[in-house]
């Protein structure tokens, strides 16, 4: 017990660095979610540059085409080589490669479940663009299906989708119920840069503390078992993650003014286990036998590379080859990939890989610094 | 009979190549200021380690009060307290928080905590420094807070690795009389220090050991007793020529005589008036000499006549 509580006293001395990166992720989330308020905020539609290769050539993949235009830029695929779509596409100037199978427009009135029935889209892994633009083929189609399944031909079918498809963004606009949506998602998506920070400003060098040689040594001669001391430090510093991660989700949702709703509780999952990756992360530090006073630069280092090159600051489209290749290798990465599959509509079990990558990373890493941590200590003892 | 608080046998303790202890004994009876004495390298620092379980032998039994130690023992941990060489304390807790965490590692009670606390503040004379953190102390108070730590929970056995290193003589003043004083309560003390006149002054029993081994033991007095060295006498006189230096050795009883930067000493082996046989020597060649005077044998000549000169390498 007296381990659980020093621990706490240990700490009061880093409640500055605590109150410092909770106030700058405030800031931020304010700063940021202020882009995206109520009320006479305006929309713009973004328009993406689409190629599309019509091997169809039917009146439904010319439809859906005509609808397409009517918010992207499209080219003929046929009139550029793959490499160069692919340069396109990595200089964002195309968001996606549409091919329309041949058999299409058959396939999708006869209403088979077949292979021609699939347009293959490609894109670049994680851009909400191409995204963007897969919802609009899907809202296309669906409401076609809706008309086409209520008697219409498909010359009115499709004139009264892109009626109600124009329609809809309209009311879309005036109720600004997209600029609503992504306000929780701008939100949480800056928490991470917070836990980070003062997981790793405040746990972590009291941690460190309590594991330095001399005051380790000196605890290992008590009458106090080693791992009844462990377990109490990692107690208190579980407490304390807790106390933080709750807190931070608690401004979030009251700024966002959202909460328990189904995307919700998959936001605050993602967080969750980003939360505890964040923690084993803690916990490989600590095992390195380092001083409590490199967890300063330590803080900045990993909030800082974890944010930016993780799409936590940044949308991922828009990090260079390089940064994307080394953000795959870190948790936030899948945490910025898991919200952008929440925001897109996806359930749990879309996003569940996201949250295996992000638990299998703390785990490794823990690992990892568990081992060191013991070399170490083989090595001075 | 007294009884045996701690009793090393046969101790051999490697380190890879190198033989830190090599069949190293030991025994401390109950209620002796024990005194463990040796070069740097020698391997105090290890015997202490090994006692305490901190590390693994080769080969060799460890008994602390009566009952084979090893690393979870924790009763008879309970009955032991440690004062270590480099201050252990938390600088982000204060004096009383640093004693209460140390006291709490051996004693879950709080209100006997409290009382345990209060007492080890009293008793290294902390008591204005209550609420000071470990940065804000001198290096005298950090020494007492360091002991302070150790000592709260009251142990039967306690052990100071040199708890008195840069200390003013105000602060190590108070530091020796204050482990008489445990001594008097009850408490046996392994006592290591580089400090002589510390070691000669408060330790009844002193264990002298090199390269790992046991070299001799005894009182203070003992150890004196059993060197060569008898008298030193040393003369302060300006610039004295070889020729005069070699005729001194050769005086009764001198066996060594070292001359430099003015001051000449002298050590005698048995017999009697050796000074006065000095003072005629300076006399018979006209030497004027600034003061003269004789001085027995202390523990330091104890410790250099049987360890040597010669610099060793750190511990």
């Amino acid at each position: 017990m007296i381990v659980f509580k020093s621990f706490f006293k240990v700490l009061r001395n880093y409640k500055m660095s605590l109150i410092m990166y909770l106030v700058i992720s405030l800031g931020v989330i304010y700063i940021l979610s202020s882009f995206n308020t109520k009320g006479n905020a305006t929309y713009y539609r973004v328009s993406q540059g689409i190629a599309v290769q019509d091997n169809d050539k039917s009146e439904i993949s010319k439809g859906l085409i005509e609808y397409l235009s009517t918010i992207n830029g499209i080219k003929n695929a046929a009139d550029y080589t793959d490499d160069q779509i692919t340069d396109m596409i990595y200089y964002t100037k195309l968001s996606n490669r549409l091919l329309i199978p041949a058999g299409f427009g058959e396939a999708y009135l006869n209403g088979a479940d077949t292979a021609a029935l699939k347009i293959e889209s490609t894109k670049e892994a994680g851009a909400r663009m191409g995204y963007s633009v897969e919802t609009e083929i899907d809202s296309y189609l669906n409401l076609l299906s809706g008309y086409l399944a209520g008697g219409f031909n498909v010359e009115e079918a499709q004139k009264l989708t892109m009626e109600a498809l124009a329609d809809n963004s309209a009311v879309s606009v005036v109720a600004d119920v997209k600029v609503e949506d992504d306000k929780i998602f701008t939100i949480f998506q800056m928490l991470p840069y917070g836990i980070l920070t003062m997981l790793f400003s405040a746990v972590l060098p009291v941690i460190l503390r309590f594991g330095s040689m001399l005051l380790k040594k000196r605890s290992d001669i008590s009458s106090t078992p080693v791992l009844k001391r462990q377990i109490s430090i990692a107690l208190a510093a579980g407490v304390v993650s807790v106390f933080i991660v709750i807190a931070l989700i608690t401004l979030a949702s009251v700024l966002s003014e959202e909460a328990f709703t189904g995307r919700w509780w998959l936001i605050v999952l993602n967080l969750v286990t980003l939360s505890l990756t964040v923690v084993m992360l803690v916990v490989a530090v600590s095992n390195l036998n380092m001083k409590p006073e490199v967890s300063a630069g330590f803080t900045n280092v990993v909030g800082l590379s974890f944010s930016f090159l993780g799409g936590i600051f940044v949308p991922i489209e828009y990090l260079g080859s390089g940064a994307k290749v080394i953000g795959q290798f870190l948790p936030t990465y899948w945490y910025s990939e898991a919200m952008t599959r929440i925001k897109t509509g996806g359930g749990f079990n879309d996003i569940l890989n996201c949250l295996l990558i992000q638990l299998l990373f703390g785990v490794m890493v823990m690992g990892v610094g568990l081992v060191a941590g013991r070399c170490i200590e083989k090595r001075t003892a | 009979m007294a009884d045996t608080i701690v009793e090393v046998k046969n101790l051999v303790k490697r380190y890879k190549e190198l033989i830190a202890l090599d069949n190293f004994n030991m025994k401390i009876e109950k209620g002796e200021v024990f005194g463990l004495l040796g070069p740097n390298g020698s391997g105090k620092t290890t015997t202490i380690n090994c006692i305490l379980s901190l590390l693994n032998f080769d080969n060799g039994e460890i008994d602390v009060f009566g009952e084979k130690m090893t690393s979870s023992r924790y009763d008879l941990k309970k009955r032991i307290g440690i004062v270590m060489q480099d201050v252990a304390v938390f600088d982000e807790l204060n004096v009383e928080e640093n004693i209460d965490y140390f006291c709490g590692l051996y004693i879950n009670d709080k209100n006997k905590r409290k009382q345990y606390v209060d007492e080890a503040i009293a008793f290294v004379g902390l008591e204005d420094f209550r609420k000071f953190k470990p940065k804000k102390l001198s290096g005298g108070l950090l020494r007492r807070l360091n002991i302070a730590c150790g000592i709260a929970h009251k142990p039967e056995l306690i052990i100071l690795d040199e708890p008195t290193v840069a200390v003013d003589p105000q602060s190590r003043n108070k530091i020796l009389e204050g482990i008489t004083e445990l001594n008097k309560k009850g408490a046996t003390i392994i006592y290591t220090s580089h400090y002589m006149e510390e070691v000669e002054q408060i330790c009844t029993h002193i264990l002298i050991m090199d390269k790992g081994k046991n070299v001799t033991e005894g009182t203070a007095e003992e150890l004196k007793r059993s060197i060569k060295n008898t008298e030193n006498i040393i003369v302060y006189i300006k610039n004295l020529d070889d020729a005069h230096v070699k005729a001194i050795n050769n005086i009764n009883h001198v066996y060594d005589v070292s001359y430099m930067s003015g001051r000449l000493e002298i050590k005698c082996a048995g017999g009697r008036h050796n000074i006065s046989h000095v003072i005629d020597y300076f006399a018979n060649n006209n030497l004027d000499y600034d003061r003269i005077y004789s001085e027995l044998p202390t523990l330091n000549d104890v410790f250099l006549e049987i360890t040597g000169k010669n610099l060793r390498d750190k511990e």
